[in-house]
């Protein structure tokens, strides 16, 4: 086991390298910054995505359509057994004229509605509320065993959201990975470098005995800091801009959106910091072995 | 100390760096090793310090047969074997006392030992008053006595020097043949590699002649070229 003092003196060998070494360092760390900036990025879109799909869900429960040429009894035998269903806290019944009437108060023309009164094209419907976002699966399972009910839950727009959630992971899981193989070139040639340029002492140090471990510890040291350095630089980052803009949000459109809210600042960061300082570190470990393995032989 | 059993070194281009050589050298003893330009002496420096490995043979130091170590041995045979070079090899960043230190920071001293040692063991060396300074500051002789504090200050039994004096002029030689020789007198084994005739000449220590790779000669207080003065007399 090595001793505090010379793992100290060892810990100023990585700065010292470090710091005759800036340029490099800096692009890696760089590098590092903008992997960990996009996946931040990436991170609390999909997050906010989901959570304000998952509010909507709440808001407007599950639609059901009433297929056509079901009698008014078995509508009302329909509404009971449904609010007996677990989980269920409130069934509204909405029929085709009130579905109309909804419809059309949106558009000023009348003629719509006139035309429409007498071959209404909108079904009835009941609309459900849940007790939780995680039952409403299984009240839907239970609600499809109904003949006469045609299920709608959310579909169309969940399944768009879906879809520009899953674009948004892809597409910057893509930018992703080249990032970190660009990370792990650049720290690569950093300690590279250094190597290079303690090459005299590196050889020194053989000869009077230093062990592997004494050589190469130093290298490490410098990776690991680059990796911390572009993990804390990019969480700073993530936590401003995180919070300016779920305050600008939340002033200027949540009025728009109907009392939607983002996810809380605290929640996103927590997740976050943990991933970065993983990933940031991770890259200036295996970055420093990978450039130790191919420049230093020791 | 020192014993190589019929150790032969055969570069893998062919060259013959050293050949069937028996050398047997004691605690405590001083020895030239002398020959011409590519005769093999820095061959068997280097294969002392397991830089490099025998084609054949056996060699012990210290009762550690050398050539069974591990890599993961090897710092610690150099650990027990000081070595100082012709051009030597500082570092240039580092003044005379944060060189020597380094070699005491690489073994794992404490800081009070290093605080310690190294001011003795500049003392030693003649260099307490240059200890601040760094090595461009140096004279060619004060930058071979920081490297030979440097080889010194772990306490190693064996010194190696390759060629020590061959950059120095003939005053500077002697300095830093009378810190060798003091080195040797606090019971260090020392091997030294050289040209010099005057030196070897004057010390009157182990002569260890190596010619194209062979041992050719082999006397206790034995001058450069004794058998060409032998010979010279019945021309
Ligand atoms: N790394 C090497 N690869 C191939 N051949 C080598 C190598 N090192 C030395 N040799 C050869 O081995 C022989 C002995 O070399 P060595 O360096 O031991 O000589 P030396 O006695 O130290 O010479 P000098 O007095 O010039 O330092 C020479 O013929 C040399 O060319
Ligand atoms: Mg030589």
């Amino acid at each position: 086991m090595m001793k505090w003092n010379t793992l100290k003196y060892l810990f100023k060998e990585g700065i010292v390298g470090l710091w005759k070494n800036r340029v490099m360092a800096l692009a890696s760390a760089g590098t590092i910054v903008l992997c960990l900036l996009i996946l931040g990025m990436s991170y609390s879109i999909g997050t906010n995505i989901e959570y304000i799909l998952k509010q909507i869900e709440i808001k407007f429960g599950i639609t059901t359509y009433v297929k056509e040429d079901v009698s008014e009894e078995r509508i009302l035998a329909l509404r009971s057994q449904i609010g007996s269903l677990p989980y269920v806290t409130k069934v509204d019944y909405i029929s085709k004229e009130d579905a109309l009437k909804a419809f059309s108060e949106g558009s000023k023309d009348d003629s719509i509605f006139n035309d429409f009164l007498k071959d209404n094209p909108l079904p009835a419907s009941f609309e459900i509320s849940v007790s939780g976002v995680e039952y409403q699966s299984q009240v839907v399972s239970e609600l499809s065993k109904m003949p006469e009910l045609e299920v709608k839950y959310l579909k169309n727009e969940t399944n768009m959201f879906i879809k520009i959630n899953q674009t948004i992971s892809y597409i910057s899981l893509v930018i992703i990975s080249c990032l970190i193989i660009v990370g792990l070139l650049l720290m690569i040639n950093t300690i590279k470098l250094t190597v290079y340029i303690r090459r005299k002492e590196i050889n020194i140090m053989k000869y009077i005995g230093a062990t592997d471990w004494f050589i190469r510890l130093p290298f490490l040291i410098e990776g690991l800091v680059i990796g911390l350095i572009g993990a804390l630089v990019s969480i700073l980052v993530i936590v401003l801009s995180y919070n300016w803009l779920s305050g600008v949000f939340t002033t200027n459109l949540m009025g728009m959106l109907n009392g939607l809210t983002l996810k809380d600042p605290s929640d996103i960061i927590s997740a976050l910091i943990p991933v970065c300082m993983g990933i940031g570190v991770s890259i200036g470990l295996i970055g420093s072995g990978m450039a130790m393995h191919k420049h230093l032989k020791v | 100390m020192i014993d190589l059993h019929n150790v032969s070194k055969t570069y893998s281009n062919g060259a013959i760096g050293l050949n069937s050589t028996n050398i047997r050298i004691e605690k405590g003893e001083f020895v030239f090793i002398t020959g011409n330009s590519g005769s093999g002496k820095s061959t068997l420096l280097k294969l002392l310090l397991k830089e490099i490995e025998p084609s054949h043979g056996k060699i012990v130091i210290n009762n550690k047969d050398v050539t069974k170590l591990s890599r993961r041995q090897i710092p610690y045979l150099r650990r027990d074997i000081g070595i100082v070079f012709q051009d030597f090899r500082l570092l240039p960043n580092k003044t005379v006392y944060e060189n020597v230190a380094f070699a005491m920071q690489i073994v794992g001293a404490s800081g009070r030992e290093i605080r310690k040692n190294v001011p003795i063991t500049l003392g030693l060396v003649g260099l307490a008053r240059k200890a601040r300074c760094y090595p461009d500051e140096l004279s060619g002789g004060e930058q071979q006595r920081t490297a030979l504090a440097r080889a010194i200050v772990n306490n190693s039994p064996i010194l190696i020097a390759d060629e020590p004096t061959g950059n120095l002029d003939p005053a500077t030689s002697w300095e830093i043949m009378n810190c060798l020789q003091d080195i040797n007198k606090r019971g260090v084994t020392v091997v030294m590699a050289t040209h010099e005739r005057e030196i070897v000449n004057a010390l009157k220590k182990r002569v260890i002649e190596i010619t194209d790779g062979s041992v050719t000669r082999d006397m206790h207080e034995g001058g450069y070229d004794d058998e060409m003065e032998y010979s010279q007399i019945f021309v």
